[in-house]
């Protein structure tokens, strides 16, 4: 007796071996109800004590009598922008560290670590300085998104330039990656100074807390700047998977594969700049996140950014309102920059990647 | 089905290709051989659209200069040399970046990979991760890519290539000969094979035409019984070859002459 079995009558996914597919769409499942949870009782903890379930059904039936005026005003005016902020910086943040990733072909790419957002923040401290004077004009102009866009043009620079660098052939270098991260991180960080020491008071103060990375500021003006350029780039990044994937064997078998490389670079760079850019321009240095997020999915679901994408928003969302809620409570009532939080447990993990792939890499 | 006109390269100030013309048909098994530095790769690279050169390449027709990445992935796949992967891909989700563009008819995207899988004789490995096989094993899992890539020999009509860069450099004989046989079958069916080789036997019993490279031009193509020659031969490489067929009427060999106590 032969048995045959028509493939074509049973395409379900994930029957054959290697195949990730169908776990992965679980852990996609999986990440959305915990972002769900995370940000429900992001919103409902803080100094004022407020039932999750309360505040849940306060805010989902539109029943406002259920919660008090002050709570109301805690809940809605504070604590809803700085989760909803939290949430698209951490995603932003994220989802940049994995394409830049895929980008260059190696997991210790992030903007962070490679200048990315020294660049940004050059630009940033750029307006924040020099907003009111010299570039006023042009700040008028752009309105409440002057610093973002400053953020994203400086973020855009500098990745071109690093992609420039490292990339000879089609094949990148992480050695000189790397190393012309730190060198145009250093250089941002002089003109930064330079802008820092000209200027004023109130400014400085801006600046200090700013550069700390906080969403402790977080307001519905800054989540309605940064909003319209992250949501979109969110929306998007799904659809860089199959040339992020296909650029992991290298440039010149993308382009045998059937993406315009030369087109796709492109966008790529823009989406991390912009990206980049928003998060620094409302958030100041927030590191790591776009490190650790991506690394941590590849170890479970793999590298295919059909799924790594996405994964990286939610478990990047997750992860930033977990360390907002460390950097709330850790020393209550006063609070951490966040961005202290990130990098106090992101790189110990950075180390730790470096130290599992001493011997793969060719640095 | 391929046609190269002209074709020049230069690298800074080095020139590397001086005005190939060169030409593969559909249903062969085109192979390119040459020394090292003979400008094999870089013709090849050429032919893909993978480097800058001046003149005029053809697939099909198409002018590959002004031809759509897509388009030509829909064409023809291409084998490099070799690839590292910096992430942790399963063999299996390695060989589906073949279906990254193109049109694919019939079986599931699934079905086809372990088809190809099976090919190159990598069956019940697709759970296994890439980086972790040995080099001649992900050189055959690179060509299962390949494979599903451009499966059918001829697509709406038209035929398909594959270009190889040398696909058996790191293969043991059984693997060499088996991917030979691919080779082979895949022109049989209708298809285009153009295959960088440095092995001149497996080039002699496999090509259908032989390419003969030597210092950036072509010295010489044709029938591999015409292109193979002792006098052809000893030109390019610089050695002394014996041409011929042991036993009679089986294998056609080449053979560097070595005396007793004389290194080549």
């Amino acid at each position: 007796m032969s048995i045959s079995v028509d493939t074509r009558l049973s395409p379900v996914v994930g029957e054959y071996a290697g195949d990730r597919t169908v776990f992965a769409r679980r852990i996609l499942l999986a990440l959305a109800v915990v972002l769900f949870l995370t940000a429900m009782f992001s919103v409902a903890s803080g100094a004022t004590d407020t039932s999750v379930v309360s505040v849940a059904w306060a805010l989902l039936s539109g029943q406002d009598d259920l919660i008090s005026a002050v709570e109301r005003v805690v809940i809605l005016d504070i604590r809803v922008p700085r989760t909803l902020l939290g949430m698209l910086i951490g995603a932003a943040l994220a989802v940049s560290g994995a394409t830049m990733q895929g980008l260059f072909r190696n997991p210790l790419a992030d903007p962070g670590i490679v200048g990315v957002s020294a660049g940004a923040s050059l630009g940033a401290v750029t307006f924040i300085v020099l907003g009111a004077g010299a570039l006023a004009p042009v700040a008028t102009i752009l309105g409440m998104y002057h610093v973002p866009f400053a953020a994203f043009v400086g973020g855009l620079l500098f990745t071109m330039a690093l992609y420039r660098i490292s990339t000879r052939n089609g094949r990148t270098s992480v050695a000189t990656m790397l190393l012309a991260g730190i060198a145009l991180g250093s250089m941002a960080g002089a003109f930064t100074g330079l802008l820092v020491f000209w200027a004023d008071d109130e400014q400085l103060r801006d600046l200090t807390f700013w550069g700390l990375g906080s969403i402790a500021g977080a307001t519905w003006l800054k989540v309605m700047a940064v909003a319209p350029i992250i949501i979109p780039i969110l929306i998007f990044s799904p659809f860089m998977a199959r040339g992020l994937n296909a650029m992991t064997l290298g440039e010149a078998t993308a382009q045998h594969l059937g993406i315009n490389v030369q087109v796709f670079k492109r966008v790529a760079i823009v989406m991390v700049a912009a990206a980049t850019g928003a998060c620094v321009a409302v958030s100041g240095g927030i590191g790591f996140v776009g490190i650790v997020v991506p690394h941590l999915l590849r170890l479970l679901i793999g590298p295919d950014h059909k799924f790594l994408l996405p994964a990286s928003a939610l478990l990047g969302a997750v992860m930033l309102l977990f360390a907002d809620a460390i950097a709330r409570q850790i020393v209550a009532p006063a609070e951490l920059p966040i961005g202290i939080v990130t990098a106090a447990i992101g790189a110990p993990f950075f180390l730790w990647i470096l130290l599992r792939r001493r011997g793969l890499m060719d640095i | 089905m391929l046609t190269a006109r002209n074709i020049h390269v230069r690298l800074g100030k080095t020139a590397i290709l001086h005005g190939i013309d060169m030409q593969a048909a559909k249903d062969q098994f085109t192979v390119i051989i040459g020394p090292n530095g003979s400008g094999k790769t870089t013709l090849l690279r050429a032919l893909t659209g993978e480097i800058g050169f001046t003149g005029e390449v053809r697939l099909n027709g198409v002018d590959i200069a002004s031809a759509r990445a897509p388009d030509l992935a829909s064409m023809r796949g291409v084998l490099p040399q070799s690839a590292n992967l910096s992430f942790p891909f399963t063999v299996h989700e390695v060989v589906r970046l073949g279906l990254t563009t193109g049109v694919q008819s019939g079986v599931d995207a699934g079905a086809r990979i372990e088809q190809a899988l099976a090919a190159v004789d990598m069956d019940g490995f697709g759970g296994r991760f890439y980086q972790e096989l040995s080099g001649g094993e992900q050189q055959r899992v690179q060509l299962a890519r390949v494979l599903t890539q451009v499966w059918e020999p001829v697509f709406d009509g038209k035929p398909r290539c594959l270009f190889l860069d040398e696909p058996i450099s790191s293969l043991d004989i059984r693997h060499q000969l088996q991917i030979m046989q691919i080779a082979r079958r895949y022109a049989e069916a209708g298809g285009g094979v153009i295959a960088i080789l440095h092995d001149l036997n497996l080039t002699a019993h496999f090509a259908d035409h032989v390419v003969l490279m030597n210092r950036g031009r072509v010295h010489a193509s044709g029938d591999p019984q015409m292109v193979l020659t002792p006098s052809n031969l000893e030109t390019v490489y610089g050695c002394p070859m014996a041409v011929g067929q042991v036993p009679a009427g089986m294998n056609f060999f080449v053979l560097p002459l070595i005396g007793p106590g004389q290194s080549a």
